[in-house]
């Protein structure tokens, strides 16, 4: 793990309002403040439809924020940061049908004046990191969706990125594949020194894959509190998830979600 | 009799299913649309040699196969063909690069797709046949006019498909496209067209037989050559062989064309799901 810097992404007063020209204007984020550290695994935790999915588009620089701003490495982000890779939660729409799985992670090579030769030996190293070596020559919706994830992390991690925004990557998948991609993904963050933001409305994930959480609020969505994981790394599918720190944390993260959910019922 | 009844009902019963079974798979076989085509080209062979329909103009099927091979075999109609398919061929070509060109420009710039589609409306929605006349005043009545007339007919449909295409674009390839970093070339390139193809060949295959409808009557109403233009000189010559092997002619290269093309089609697009059903 590297060593973790303080003010490497800030999130900073992040608001975000959709257009109301054909309907209501939505409030998606009312206003959003984080610091991430360099190195830093942050889960961001937070019920549906509250905006988790444009917050990270934001800070991809994918879409505008209404207001506030997003800096990354003392810039702001105004476009999508070279460094900075957003993994989709749909992400079998964003996998090119057209191409085979290696094709689709040649993709990110091919705007950089490599040799073939090269591209492919690039792509196969990726592929096998993944587990995917033995199927380059496949087309995307030949595969399952938990190895097409796998494809479009390995065609994030072929771009090299120092940060990795990870939108729900493992929802849509069982859950053995699930704790398999977790631990893929750990383990990747930690051998490449990746910074990276999850998020995911599954409470166990975000505690046993993060340094911190962020729990988010309910649309308009603030952030309502942080909290440090404190536990130890490499982290272990089975060993991990036995500590009374994980039962403790994970007990009183529901326990506030739960309460939340039925504050927000009486409020209603 | 009564074993003898029960002999009979029960061969009926075996049977039937199979005769049901061989029928079923002659009329689920390609076979079966050829075998009506005989089977009315016999019909036409059959009633002009028995003269159940006594015309000039109802020739016997077999003469018109005759006058259609020699009139290949001396080159005049082949010629004939040939001009008439490349006008055809010109104009489709040039109508689906435009209309590829504009489908892919409005689909995906907001300004130029108010100022221009408007107009892009108004031709689309004329037929084009009703400008041949007054094309004719500035164009002349040679190939320029009539491969300008198959173009006009070509574009709409081409247009209309690639320009859906783009627009209907899931945004989640675009924003792909951004994470990575493509350039605004290279995204056009490497996603906008390959993700609009299947919607740009369902244009396409609309537009092959409107290109060659085009070509005929532009055709029968100006110039002096084509199989447009040879059709009507025959018909007043009471030529009526040569007439139908025209027709017949024209048929079959419509159908060539048309096989060739979704033969290419499946090569391009054999990632689609379309692709895939059979
Ligand atoms: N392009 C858009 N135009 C208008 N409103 C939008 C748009 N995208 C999202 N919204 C609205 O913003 C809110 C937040 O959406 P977002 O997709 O960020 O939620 P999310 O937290 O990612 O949800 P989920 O957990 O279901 O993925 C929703 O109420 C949604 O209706
Ligand atoms: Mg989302």
């Amino acid at each position: 793990m590297t060593e973790a810097t303080a003010g490497y992404l800030s999130i900073r007063d992040v608001n975000k309002v959709y257009g109301g020209q054909h309907g209501e204007a939505t409030t998606a984020l009312k206003s959003i403040t984080l610091e991430v550290k360099q190195g830093e695994f942050l889960a961001i935790l937070g019920p549906s439809g509250c905006g988790k999915s444009t917050l990270l588009q934001i800070v991809a620089g994918l879409i505008n924020s209404t207001a506030g701003e997003v800096v990354l490495n003392g810039k702001a982000v105004t476009a999508p940061p070279p460094e900075m890779v957003y993994l989709f939660q749909q992400y079998s729409k964003s996998l090119l049908p057209w191409r085979t799985v290696e094709q689709n992670v040649a993709l990110v090579f091919e705007s950089r004046g490599m040799k073939k030769r090269e591209i492919e030996e690039r792509c196969g190293e990726y592929l096998g990191m993944v587990g995917l070596a033995g199927f380059r020559k496949h087309y995307p919706w030949q595969l399952s969706g938990g190895m097409q994830q796998r494809v479009a992390i390995a065609r994030a991690l072929a771009a090299q990125p120092r940060v990795l925004l990870l939108d729900e990557p493992f929802s849509a998948v069982d859950a053995l594949t699930r704790i398999e991609l977790q631990s893929l993904v750990l383990d990747l963050w930690a051998r490449q020194g990746l910074t990276i933001l999850l998020i995911t409305h599954d409470v166990d994930e975000a505690v046993f894959m993060a340094d911190r959480i962020a729990v988010l609020s309910s649309r308009p969505s603030t952030v309502e509190m942080v909290v440090d994981t404190d536990l130890p790394r490499p982290r272990d599918a089975m060993g991990t998830r036995e500590l009374p720190r994980f039962l403790q944390l994970r007990h009183e993260l529901v326990e506030h979600l739960l309460h939340r959910q039925n504050a927000g019922r009486v409020d209603a | 009799m009564s074993i003898a009844a029960s002999l009979t009902s029960g061969e009926l019963t075996v049977k039937s299913p199979v005769r049901r079974k061989l029928f079923g798979d002659l009329a689920r076989t390609r076979l079966s649309g050829a075998i009506l085509i005989a089977l009315l080209l016999l019909l036409w062979e059959v009633s002009a040699a028995r003269g159940w329909i006594v015309s000039d103009n109802w020739p016997r099927f077999s003469a018109v196969l005759v006058a259609a091979y020699r009139g290949l075999l001396s080159g005049e109609l082949a010629e004939i063909l040939g001009s008439t398919l490349y006008r055809m061929l010109a104009g489709y070509a040039a109508g689906c690069i435009l209309g590829v060109l504009f489908g892919l420009v409005l689909g995906s710039n907001r300004v130029l797709d108010w100022i221009i589609r408007p107009l892009i409306e108004i031709q689309r929605t004329l037929p084009s046949p009703a400008i041949i006349p007054p094309l004719i005043l500035f164009l002349g009545v040679d190939d320029t006019l009539k491969i300008f007339i198959i173009m006009l007919a070509v574009f709409p449909p081409v247009f209309v498909n690639t320009y859906g295409g783009v627009r209907g674009l899931d945004e989640t390839l675009l924003l792909t496209a951004k994470t990575f970093g493509l350039s605004r070339f290279d995204t056009l390139r490497k996603i906008v067209l390959p993700a609009t193809l299947p919607a740009m060949t369902a244009g396409m295959r609309i537009a092959l037989s409107l290109a060659l409808i085009m070509a005929v009557i532009g055709e029968m109403i100006s110039g002096a050559s084509g199989v447009g233009n040879y059709l009507m000189s025959m018909q007043y010559a009471m030529r009526a062989d040569s007439m139908y092997a025209a027709v017949i002619c024209l048929a079959a290269s419509g159908y060539i064309l048309n096989r060739v093309f979704l033969r290419l089609e499946r090569a391009a697009l054999h990632w689609h799901h379309s692709m895939q059903a059979e």
